[in-house]
């Protein structure tokens, strides 16, 4: 199991970038069913996911419009569905 | 340099007009639209000031607002930058709606697309709409109001059937097809003309229609009408709904996000990942050149692997110069109904975008 040691307070963007990456490779997983451990003395409900420019919209829909999402909200979000073949798709991008 | 005043300078050319647009774009946080522009005034030949204006007197520290946050957050400014280059809501929502069209047949939208066409009260009209929810998050769609919005008013309208699904979809893929066989765009209005006045084309709008009313035949205005409707914009270049928002210090140029984008050459690697066995993590661990990102794009039979070797690459830190710097998520995206997700790596260190879908679709 791959782990990291992070020596900072509590308030270090490095902490929540490291939470954000572990906790969204969950999601990315489309069958993934392990659980996430979380231990700490004391936990909040605390903004997670900066989704100011819709960075993590896609892996959590229901919280797509909000410019942040909340721990609360992704222990609480459903899985993103894997690509399913369609019979078409429209991938229209600004060019 | 940013300074704030009461005053403004002009843009001299469209890229520099474009590339304020896209500053005062990326460094806006809680801030209303109106309250800022920004515009850049030439001082030399290669230098340049921006300007970012308070549309309003009275010192409300909007600048001050911003500059703070850019000072905690450096690369906000240029993921930012990167968003309003890459996104645009209209495309978003054109890709949405299409997306959901394209897949109208299969079971679980066919069901609520019926639903909801049949709701005649406010009880089973509700009752449809959570059911059109439902088929949007379990079809991996979007299902927030916009997005329901946006197909009540473009799909399931009165009148609209089955029909009309195909006929929709039809004609929007023709529109692009064409528009890909001529390599460049075609207005609206001149595809439609087309429509109608193309013998097949008219027969099978005629055709359709006669199905939703029998009896009836519709008049060439009627198609015309018709099918200026059922086509679904998208953004070339720019468009009012992101970059093209002039003001009345700049001259009316239309902003150009690939030549914006060509400008501000935002770098990185691109990697492709469709064999499952393929060593992403260790490509990624050479972020010589790679400008400190790097994408993956990542099919659907490889993003269960990927999405379970991302923890390993998350954990180390890369070596860069004489500094160990961690690796950051960035980004997570779906394109039109495929997703794609990007990572990162914090600061000037490489950068990682992970793309998800199938490989043709996930076209740049």
């Amino acid at each position: 199991m791959p782990s990291r040691d992070l020596w900072s307070s509590g308030s270090s963007a490095a902490l929540r970038d490291l939470l954000v990456a572990s906790l969204a490779s969950l999601l990315l997983h489309p069958r993934d069913e392990r659980p996430a451990y979380f231990s700490s003395p004391w936990v909040t409900d605390f903004p997670l996911f900066d989704n100011e420019f819709r960075q993590f919209s896609t892996l959590i829909a229901d919280h797509a419009d909000e410019p942040r999402i909340w721990l609360g909200s992704f222990l609480g979000a459903p899985r993103p569905p894997s690509s399913s073949p369609a019979s078409s798709s429209y991938n229209i991008r600004p060019r | 340099m940013m300074r704030s005043g009461t005053g403004s300078a002009a843009a001299t050319s469209p890229r520099w007009q474009t590339r304020s647009v896209l500053l005062w774009r990326a460094v806006e946080d809680d801030i209303a639209e109106d309250d800022l522009s920004a515009d850049v005034a030439w001082e030399g030949p290669d230098e340049a000031v921006i300007y970012v204006t308070e549309q309003s007197s009275g010192g409300l520290g909007q600048v001050e607002q911003i500059w703070e946050r850019l000072v905690q957050e450096p690369s906000r400014l240029f993921e930012g930058l990167e968003y309003a280059l890459t996104q645009c809501p209209r495309c978003q929502n054109t890709a949405h709606v299409l997306g959901v069209v394209a897949r109208s047949r299969a079971r679980r939208f066919a069901r609520a697309f019926q639903a909801v066409r049949r709701a005649r009260d406010m009880a089973s009209m509700e009752a449809s709409l959570q059911q059109l929810r439902r088929a949007l998050r379990r079809g991996g769609f979007s299902a927030d109001r916009a997005s329901v919005v946006s197909l009540l008013v473009r799909v399931l309208r009165p009148g609209s059937s089955v029909q009309t699904d195909t006929l929709l979809h039809g004609i929007n893929r023709m529109w692009r097809r064409v528009e890909q066989v001529l390599g460049l765009s075609i207005d609206l209005r001149v595809f439609a003309y087309h429509c109608v006045e193309h013998r097949r084309a008219r027969r099978r709008l005629r055709d359709t229609l006669s199905i939703v009313g029998p009896g009836q035949r519709s008049s060439r205005p009627q198609l015309y009408a018709l099918v200026q409707q059922m086509l679904l914009l998208d953004c070339q270049d720019s468009c009012p709904e992101c970059l093209d928002q002039p003001n009345k210090y700049a001259r009316p140029l239309k902003p150009s996000r690939a030549l914006a984008r060509h400008l501000v050459g935002f770098g990185g690697t691109d990697l492709l990942v469709e064999d499952p066995s393929f060593d992403w993590v260790l490509r990624s661990g050479s972020p010589s050149g790679s400008k400190g990102l790097l994408r993956l794009r990542v099919t659907a039979t490889s993003r269960a692997e990927v999405a379970a070797r991302l923890p390993e690459i998350v954990a180390e830190e890369i070596e860069v110069d004489y500094l160990l710097l961690p690796v950051r998520l960035r980004r997570v995206d779906r394109l039109g109904t495929d997703l794609a997700h990007h990572a990162g790596f914090e600061g000037c260190c490489p950068c990682l975008a992970v793309t998800c879908g199938r490989a043709a679709a996930a076209q740049p």
